[in-house]
């Protein structure tokens, strides 16, 4: 079977190479997975480039932290799959690859009728969203929360997840023309912000949107100007969660802001929290996840997809921004 | 009676004047204080100018937010207090005047002392308080840290902190102060040498490596980040002023890998935490220790009212600049 190895640094084409793999070879515990697509995400391609980030000793090794496969063997121990299966494979288990073998215990099932391409993004993606709702998520139903970069794949997750769990959520977008997708999902309000207006006429414009709600929880991953404008917005006591800084800048906060309202500011590493889950919690998270794509139309957009063969094509796709790459990039390792 | 009213926002001093009011009377539960001094906060002039978060829409009105006096008059069901008490009128109760008329109910007795000090008592010591006490569960042997050290709020919580067995590390921008901060019974002092990296090097070698989990920040700014970076993992950032003017910054790194938080504190919400009763023993507290030189803040310099726009000139000056506190006395 084929796999992508990472063998170097530098660019991906160079970086990485397309292998030959020993077939798998089960045990009675496991499944064996045939993927049907995995995402390439920001961090593998970060990963290819950058020497500082993996020591030259730990390759080469097989990149890929997410995926969704089709089970076509299943262990004379196993319990809970059948071969036809959708399912997901253990989390960074290097999923780019043919065919991935693993106890079936790590792995989880995934609704027959959900979109592989979708519930590809589940086990990282979606459960970072997940879990970052569910660490900082206090509020009763019918209350609301505000996000930027609400078009982002963890900020459409957000979406669905609080419309999910009965909360409201205002959405700040860079553009227009992204109002329609989100609503899909289940946004309730969307807002533009470029930056031009000051931070109480932003402010106001918010309110226009939510009817005057108060703001509770705020979750930021743009940093710099944008956490400020964001504060302003908040209600006496709110929590804004800072989990990205998409920006590059330092988050910049009015005092006034932070000292009237007692805002609470902070980060959030989802490693700390994931590892307090047990495997029936993460379980429990993906089947949510599961069947808010199978279910209830939450998806990210997929930005292109390409086979193994165009493995390097896939990485410059993932190396763009903005309209050159809208939405998640995709290898499928069948074809 | 001469007093100041603040009638319009702008330059402070073109929207203040100087007015002359009747002598008031007071209402049976009121009393009447003269005022011995009167604290000028930099969040007065912020009212002034109508900066962004401290317009009032109340204009014209009676500035001053605190101060200590004495009655001259009291209300006929007023039983507490006495012609020639020394006092201090409760906040906010325009004390930018020669007499105010205020509630007997939340007047409070002084003691002796020296009024210029006892005048910052109200807002900059109750401040000190809430900052310790409100932000992390401290144990004596832990260490806090703070910039603007050398504010009156700073030199307040190096004196509380002490008696509580805290120890405190002062940030302050130049080391001619060091002196008078131990003196205080400051346990490290350092200057900011302007960047995260150095200043968390300089605090790590000040307090032999101890963990920070507390850090006051009276600037904002970039000085916001150089407290943040000082601190241990989980450690917590509490910004209580402006005195750089500028919003407080803080990279997601610090947040992420260092699971720093930032809050703000205003002792308007650390009053309305605490009952009456809590809030009376807590300036008595204060009170004695101001009276007795326990606690002492430095004076920049003392004006008469008619002197205010001079008064509010040297308010607004910088660091070495301004040295302490400027008060007003409005009946000299």
């Amino acid at each position: 079977m084929k796999a992508l190895q990472h063998i170097g640094h530098g660019d991906p084409a160079d970086a990485m190479r397309l292998v030959d793999l020993p077939d798998p070879d089960p045990g009675p515990n496991d499944i064996v997975l045939k993927m049907l697509a995995v995402p390439v995400h920001g961090l593998e391609v970060r990963d290819a480039l950058d020497p500082k980030r993996i020591d030259k000793s730990a390759l080469p090794r097989i990149p890929g932290l997410e995926g969704c496969g089709r089970v076509v063997f299943v262990g004379s121990n196993v319990t809970g799959f059948a071969v036809d299966d959708l399912a997901l494979p253990p989390p960074r288990c290097g999923t780019y690859q043919q065919f991935i073998t693993a106890a079936a215990t790590d792995c989880a099932p995934a609704p027959a009728h959900g979109d592989p391409e979708q519930l590809a993004l589940v086990l990282i993606n979606g459960m970072t969203a997940a879990l970052l709702l569910d660490a900082h998520n206090n509020l009763a139903m019918g209350r609301w929360i505000i996000q930027n970069a609400a078009g982002s794949s963890c900020g459409r997750w957000l979406i669905a997840l609080a419309k999910d769990a009965g909360l409201f959520s205002v959405n700040i977008v860079r553009r227009d023309d992204q109002f329609d997708s989100l609503r899909n999902i289940g946004a309730d309000a969307c807002i533009v912000d470029t930056g031009e207006d000051n931070r109480t006429a932003f402010a106001a414009r918010v309110q226009g949107v939510t009817a005057g709600a108060d703001l509770h929880l705020g979750f930021d991953t743009v940093a710099g100007d944008s956490s400020g404008r964001m504060a302003h917005c908040l209600s006496n006591d709110a929590k804004l969660i800072v989990y990205g800084d998409l920006s590059g800048e330092p988050c910049s906060f009015d005092t006034a802001d932070l000292r009237r309202k007692a805002l609470q500011i902070g980060g959030y590493r989802k490693s700390n929290h994931e590892n307090t889950l047990s495997q029936t919690d993460k379980r429990d998270y993906y089947a949510r996840l599961c069947r808010l794509i199978a279910d209830q139309n939450m998806r990210v957009p997929i930005a292109g997809a390409y086979t193994f063969d165009d493995y390097a094509e896939a990485f410059r796709h993932a190396r763009q921004n903005g309209t050159a790459r809208e939405g998640k990039v995709m290898l499928l390792p069948n074809g | 009676m001469k007093a100041l009213q603040h009638f319009a926002h702008g330059n402070p001093a073109e929207v203040v004047k100087l007015i002359d009011l009747p002598d008031p009377e007071p209402a049976a539960d009121e009393v009447v204080i003269d005022l011995e001094a009167s604290a000028v906060h930099l969040a007065d002039i912020k009212l002034f100018r109508g900066d962004e978060g401290f317009k009032h829409d109340d204009l014209p009105r009676q500035p001053g937010y605190e101060g200590v006096g004495r009655i001259s008059a009291v209300g006929t069901d007023v039983t507490d207090f006495k012609i020639g008490d020394r006092v201090f009128p409760w906040w906010g109760t325009g004390t930018f005047a020669q007499k105010i008329c205020t509630k007997a109910e939340t007047t409070m007795h002084a003691p002796d002392g020296d009024a210029n000090q006892l005048a910052l008592m109200m807002v900059n010591g109750m401040t000190s308080v809430c900052l310790l006490e409100d932000f992390a569960d401290l144990k004596e042997g832990d260490w806090i840290l703070q910039n603007g050290a050398n504010s009156s709020c700073g030199r307040y919580l190096i004196v509380l902190a002490k008696e509580r067995g805290i120890k405190t590390c002062n940030v302050v921008r130049r080391e001619s102060l060091f002196d008078d901060l131990y003196a205080l019974g400051a346990d490290a002092c350092v200057v900011d040498p302007g960047t995260p990296d150095e200043l968390a090097a300089a605090v790590k070698d000040a307090t032999g490596g101890a963990e920070l989990r507390l850090g006051l920040d009276l600037v904002a700014g970039d000085a916001t980040t150089r407290i943040g970076r000082c601190l241990a993992s989980g450690g917590k950032v509490v910004n209580y002023g402006f005195i750089s003017g500028e919003p407080c910054t803080m990279p997601f790194h610090d947040m992420f890998f260092n699971n720093i938080t930032l809050t703000g504190m205003s002792t308007g919400r650390g009053l309305a935490k605490r009952d009456m009763t809590e809030i009376k023993q807590i300036y008595d507290m204060l009170a004695e220790k101001i009276s007795s030189g326990e606690l002492k803040a430095a004076i920049a310099g003392t004006y008469s009212l008619d002197q205010y726009t001079d008064a509010f000139a040297h308010a607004v000056r910088d660091g070495e600049d301004r040295k302490g506190k400027v008060i007003l006395r409005p009946n000299d």
